[in-house]
């Protein structure tokens, strides 16, 4: 039962309050997530099944009633002519329908408030890369090389401290190389959100930065066949994208949903404002397939992923030794200065295929838990090919080896017991494991190793009407042999032992729905990574030796956050602060001799420990200024130090932020919610650098503008979602800190965009929808 | 509740055979060791030189570091000594000494000439240095040279093969470094 009370004030100040109970034993719902469909906005139902919305103006609303073991459930509601409904929401196992809706996720909110990307910045980011869509995320910026690979960068952390889970399985790739970004198509992503604290917990210990979760949606609960067209056109590097996406739920066979999904890219060269960057192409095809079955109590699902891509590597950022390094940055600009727009994809480049199976089964144990195992298969190979002299083999067979060959298998199995609200206690516990094979061939950069993992650990909740409570902890047992040549060029191999203690504690304080405060403290730990421990010879493009070292010690990090979130009438504020202190914290260490090679001498960076803080704080805020004007704010601040030897850490992003005005167009009988959005974005020069690291002085800071046209055309009762829009407006010249291609090149120049997509309906069964019964 | 933990005991047990089935090894057998040879590198320079007056005096000077790039430092790095006021023809080779039997760079660079220079900077005393061989487009390789010695006294030259794919202009700063060797100079 949902009522529904409406007050009224002003015109667009209406409090949209309500409370769902359960309609069978009248029990209240809490934890039911309702969303309020065209507004985008979604709160979560208190422990007395109670809700509230306010700032709401007139007009007519769909609302989305989620929950645990039920269907969702939509209807309709007028804003302010609705005082009072009577609405039923079936919830009781007894009362559920013939087919349960499994993997309705447990949007447990965490004691650290959870980074999610809006619909509107998904469909914004469509024809980009992952790295640059979760630039969105407040705290998140990424580490380039160039205009196309980019690793994203929480808190200015990357690579092995920002975990990213694929769909629920944790993403395994050569994850160790500054130029090696997550294999995931971004078209497939439907949530891209980040989380901290005890809820991340669950995906591993070594989430120091936090877990990004990429999900494609929910396999469909209702009956029908819908599908989506997605075109993407972007003028700088003449890209384009394509993406198609099918789904359904099928009558005959009842419980039985599927999904495919495919997408393709390609690009050419990519333009700065004066020059043509060569061999910056990128093509890409990648596809999706699930398929799930479920019934009242049961259900599985089985999922499959492909991804391949083919980067080029700009030419000019290919260099030999220091002296070409420090004459291109001399030269200021590239040496080809006669490049022209190709689409063709030379030496040096990369080619790198990511495989995922998935298998996932659920159960309902009783009306409160529920188990879910699964198991997870995925598989990288990685090639790179370095501009380099051909054999005579190789030029007389045509086929050209690559410098760098790597293979990764993974296979993970993860086991979770879940219970709903106990005594308003809600909690999770779990174990996992990974085997894991990585094999070269080729160049020795990273050894062969066989990764083994098994982890167990336990979350929970305490929900009170103002205060929440939450505790996670975690064990970890790591067993890692690698297989290598050793120095006497003999095969040998090693093996280490890791194991250690994770945990999580967090509170909220809610006094009222105006303002929430989120305190979180944690520890993480990460075992060090093979190429810290092994590697050793020149990095390519960095014009360096990497050293490892095999004494290296597990790196522990501390973390306390500290979130509040002031929701007003007009103005909407979050402002996160957060500090990481680092014991074993691994960087690359400058050695104070250079090592002589037949290429000339190289500097020598050894993979070095010491103890480390990094501490920053985001902000982000939206002023709603009136109806058709809205601006947000958002902005960024990280530090990094070294304590051990008093220097700051390098590849820190430099402060920064970014000013948005939304005007929102009036609409018509064709164009619904026509907008017109203004983007500023200044980014300070990074002058914290550690010394004798950087092989030039950080760039200077620059601003560009952005500007988007978006609406959503009706077409003979057919939607289009349109929007035009350009990047670096005014054609600005400038490259990025985090960018380590900034030695040979400027950055991209202007970009002008276009994306359509096209939501359809095959056909589909009408879902139960209740209309609210005025009284 | 009793129902729950039965189902709970079976669950669990049913995961852990997974999990551990999963963790299967293979009682730490070794990955193999790399097929695939690395590419071949270049790992020594070979500096002959050949008296113009008396072909029958011939001097190999030579730059060695057999394990490539980074490992154990260079093993062979010997002086040029060369007599005053003589002309000698040089022919420069490279190897790859990380392969059995060694293997001789030289006549891959000589394939892709046109993207290929051999450039020499000399330091503390003065040697005339004429390039003897030609790419495709006329422009200078340098495999082959003639160098003419002035005074006696000492001083060294930096030799060093630029990879100049498209950009090879008689310059040396566009391109990747391939060798860059220092060897010291002794003309008595």
């Amino acid at each position: 039962m949902v009522v529904v009370q409406i007050a009224k004030s002003q015109n667009c100040n209406f409090v949209f309050k309500g409370c769902i109970n359960d309609a069978l034993n009248s029990e209240h719902l809490d934890f039911a997530s309702v969303t309020i469909l065209e507004l985008n906005k979604s709160t979560e139902t208190d422990e007395h099944g109670e809700f509230e919305f306010d700032g709401i103006c007139a007009g007519s609303y769909r609302l989305k009633v989620k929950h645990i073991g039920c269907k969702d459930t939509v209807f309709s509601f007028k804003v302010p002519s609705t005082k009072r409904v009577v609405f039923k929401i079936p919830h009781s196992e007894i009362n559920l329908g013939e087919i349960d809706v499994m993997d309705k996720r447990i949007e447990m909110k965490s004691t650290q408030t959870e980074n999610k990307l809006t619909n509107e910045e998904l469909e914004k980011g469509k024809g980009q890369n992952l790295g640059d869509i979760l630039k969105n995320v407040s705290g998140m910026t990424t580490l380039n090389s160039g205009g196309t690979i980019n690793k994203p960068m929480l808190h200015g952390m990357q690579g092995y401290r920002l975990l990213i889970v694929n769909n629920g399985v944790r993403q395994e790739g050569q994850n160790w190389g500054n130029e090696h970004a997550p294999e995931i198509d971004p078209f497939m992503a439907k949530r891209i959100s980040v989380i901290k604290g005890a809820n991340a917990i669950r995906y591993g210990s070594d989430a120091i930065a936090g877990v990004v979760l990429v999900e494609a949606n929910e396999l469909p609960d209702t009956i029908g066949t819908i599908g989506e067209v997605n075109l993407v056109g972007l003028s700088n590097g003449r890209t384009g994208a394509a993406n198609a996406m099918f789904e359904g739920n099928f009558e005959k066979i009842k419980g039985f949903s599927w999904r495919i999904q495919g997408s393709l890219k390609q690009g050419g060269n990519i333009k700065t404002p004066n020059y043509y960057l060569t061999n910056t192409g990128i093509n890409e095809y990648n596809y999706s397939y699930g398929l799930g079955y479920h019934r009242k109590k049961w259900g599985i699902e089985v999922y499959y992923s492909q991804f391949n891509t083919e980067i080029g590597i700009f030419r000019g950022a290919h260099i030999g030794n220091l002296t070409d390094l420090q004459n291109a940055i001399e030269r200021g600009k590239p040496a080809d200065s006669n490049a022209v727009f190709s689409y063709k994809i030379d030496r040096p480049n990369q080619k790198v295929a990511h495989e995922l199976i998935k298998g996932l089964a659920h159960y309902h144990l009783a009306s409160k838990w529920r188990a879910k195992l699964q198991y997870a298969w995925q598989y990288n190979a990685r090639k790179e090919f370095d501009l380099r002299r051909l054999t005579n083999e190789e030029r007389t067979t045509g086929i050209i080896y690559p410098d760098l060959d790597l293979y990764i298998t993974s296979q993970t199995g993860d086991f979770v017991l879940e219970h709903d609200n106990i005594n308003s206690l809600r909690g999770q516990f779990g174990l996992s494991g990974m085997y894991q094979e990585n094999v070269y061939q080729g160049r020795f950069f990273v050894p062969n190793f066989i990764n083994k993992t098994i982890g167990a650990f336990a979350t929970e909740r305490l929900v009170k009407p103002h205060h929440e409570f939450e505790a996670g902890l975690r064990y970890d047992y790591k067993n890692l042999q690698s297989f290598f040549y050793n120095l006497n060029n003999v095969w040998s191999n090693e093996l280490l032992q890791f194991s250690n203690l994770t945990y999580n504690t967090g509170y909220i304080y809610k006094p009222n729905q105006k303002f929430n405060l989120f305190v979180n403290a944690g520890s993480a730990w990460r075992a060090p990574a093979p190429n810290g421990l092994y590697s050793n010879g020149i990095h390519q493009g960095l014009a360096s030796i990497e050293v490892g070292n095999n004494q290296l010690k597990t790196e522990k990090c501390l973390n306390i956050t500290s979130t509040a979130i002031l929701r007003l009438k007009r103005l909407n504020m979050e402002v996160s602060v957060y500090t990481n202190e680092f014991k074993n914290f691994t960087f690359l260490n400058p050695g104070k001799e250079y090592q002589l090679t037949v290429r000339g001498a190289f500097p020598v960076f050894y993979h070095t420990q010491a103890n480390a803080n990094i501490s920053g704080l985001d902000l982000k805020s939206e002023i709603n200024i009136s109806k058709y004007f809205s601006t947000s704010l958002k902005a960024m601040f990280v530090r990094g130090w070294n304590r051990s030897i008093n220097d700051y850490l390098m590849w820190m992003p430099s402060d920064r932020g970014e000013l948005t005005l939304n005007i929102s167009l009036p609409e018509s009988k064709f164009l619904k919610k026509p907008k017109f959005i203004i983007q500023n974005q200044y980014v300070t020069k990074q002058w914290r650098v550690p010394t004798n690291t950087d092989f030039a002085s950080p760039p200077n800071a620059y601003y560009l503008l952005g500007l988007e046209i978006a609406s959503n055309v009706t077409f003979q009762k057919q939607e289009i979602k349109l929007s035009f829009s350009a990047t670096n407006l005014l054609n600005q010249q400038y490259r990025e800190f985090l960018d380590r291609f900034r030695y040979f090149a400027d950055a991209a120049g202007t970009s002008y965009n276009l994306r359509i997509s096209i939501p359809f309906i095959i056909h589909q069964k009408k879902t139960i929808k209740n209309e609210i019964n005025n009284q | 509740m009793k129902s729950i933990i039965n189902k709970l005991k079976t669950i669990v047990t049913l995961s852990t055979i997974v999990l551990v089935s999963c963790k299967k090894d293979k009682d730490l057998s070794p990955l193999p060791a790399p097929v695939n040879n690395p590419p071949e590198l270049i790992t020594s320079v070979h500096l002959t030189f050949t008296d113009s007056s008396n072909t029958t005096l011939v001097k190999v000077f030579k730059f060695r570091d057999p394990d490539g790039d980074a490992g154990n430092p260079p093993v062979q790095k010997d002086t040029i000594k060369l007599s005053a006021n003589k002309t000698y023809s040089l022919a420069i080779t490279f190897w790859d000494e990380t392969k059995t039997p060694n293997v001789d760079v030289t006549p891959e660079i000589n394939e892709e000439a046109k993207d290929h220079q051999v450039f020499f900077n000399f330091s503390g005393l003065t040697i005339n240095q004429f390039y003897l061989d030609k790419d495709a487009n006329n422009n200078p390789l340098g495999l082959l040279n003639k160098w003419r010695t002035k005074n006696n006294g000492t001083g060294a030259v930096n030799v060093v093969l630029m990879h100049q794919v498209d950009v090879k202009n008689g310059s040396q700063s566009s391109g990747e470094t391939d060798a860059s060797v220092n060897f010291p100079i002794l003309i008595q």
